[in-house]
């Protein structure tokens, strides 16, 4: 039995994870984004991002411009897929002006947590549409920064699936 | 609420990697962080945050990487034994046996007693041989 220093607690990390984790979509944008950062411990540019690279991830991503607007970012591009999950156009409107009970509103709900940690962060949950659907859905939020250190934007992307009926 | 934060060692120091909600995500992607080597350390934390107690507590559930298991390994290395001292000494007291050392017994103040003693009367011896001489001239 191993000797663990107090507080220790090894977990077994499982070689066969579940089915298609690594298809992730937040996983794999993560990945992105660790890859347009490189070795650097700051953070990438929104001029790294190549949409053409990620044809399948850019339709679940939008971006947020938070420099001087921390409190209330503005959208500023928002992926084919996830712009069907909000009525109307979305780009260039605020964070306060989105409402609740939306994919959007759930992924930005935590991006306050983000400026915090300075850090990538991926939140997942469920939520009810107004006619009753089950939405589950998974978020994930990447800072973004003009010159490597100060959050200037956020780049984020969610997908889900509506559950009917439970 | 629990949240798991993947974190890496660099420059001498753990930062925040990523965050996330889910165990197994955290987890997935910090084995993967690892296997690619391009970190020298992995860890995933585990915070707990009690909305009872408004207290976070936190532990660590996955450790990997070069650079981690060697602090791992520095800080729960053994405390080396120091070898006995072996009594060095003329004659017989040498060691002439290969393996086998003279075991030296831990006198408290007797040895600095001695030592003392032998100095002062080798102060003193001096002193009278100078009386002597400057006396008996």
């Amino acid at each position: 039995m191993e000797n663990n220093p107090e507080g220790l607690d090894r977990a077994v990390v499982q070689k066969d994870m579940p089915e298609g984790m690594e298809r992730r979509l937040v996983l794999r944008l993560l990945g992105y984004w660790r890859d347009i950062r490189g070795d650097d411990d700051g953070f990438p540019t929104f001029a790294d991002v190549n949409p053409a690279m990620i044809p399948d991830l850019w339709p679940y991503c939008f971006v947020l411009e938070t420099i001087g607007i921390e409190h209330d970012p503005i959208f500023r591009a928002v992926g084919d897929e996830i712009a069907k999950y909000f009525p109307g156009v979305i780009v260039g409107r605020r964070v306060s002006e989105i409402g609740k009970k939306s994919l959007f509103s759930v992924t930005v709900d935590y991006l306050d947590q983000v400026f915090d940690k300075r850090a990538p962060i991926s939140h997942g949950g469920e939520f009810y549409q107004d006619d009753g659907t089950k939405v589950l859905y998974r978020s994930i939020i990447l800072p973004m920064s003009d010159d490597g250190e100060t959050i200037s934007g956020l780049l984020c992307a969610a997908n889900c699936r509506e559950t009917k009926g439970e | 609420m629990r949240a798991y934060e993947i974190q890496t060692y660099h420059g001498g120091r753990w930062k925040i990697n990523a965050v996330f909600d889910d165990q197994s995500l955290a987890m997935f992607e910090a084995k993967r962080m690892d296997d690619g080597n391009r970190y020298s350390g992995v860890r995933v934390v585990e915070e707990t945050f009690e909305e009872s107690t408004q207290k976070t507590t936190t532990r660590t559930i996955f450790r990997g990487g070069r650079a981690e298991n060697q602090a791992y390994k520095q800080d729960n290395r053994p405390t080396p034994k120091r070898p006995n001292v072996v009594a060095r000494g003329g004659g017989r007291d040498r060691v002439g046996k290969r393996g086998k050392k003279a075991k030296k017994k831990k006198s408290g103040f007797a040895g600095p007693l001695i030592i003392l003693s032998v100095l002062v009367i080798a102060g003193l011896a001096g002193l009278f041989a100078l009386q002597q001489l400057f006396l008996g001239g």
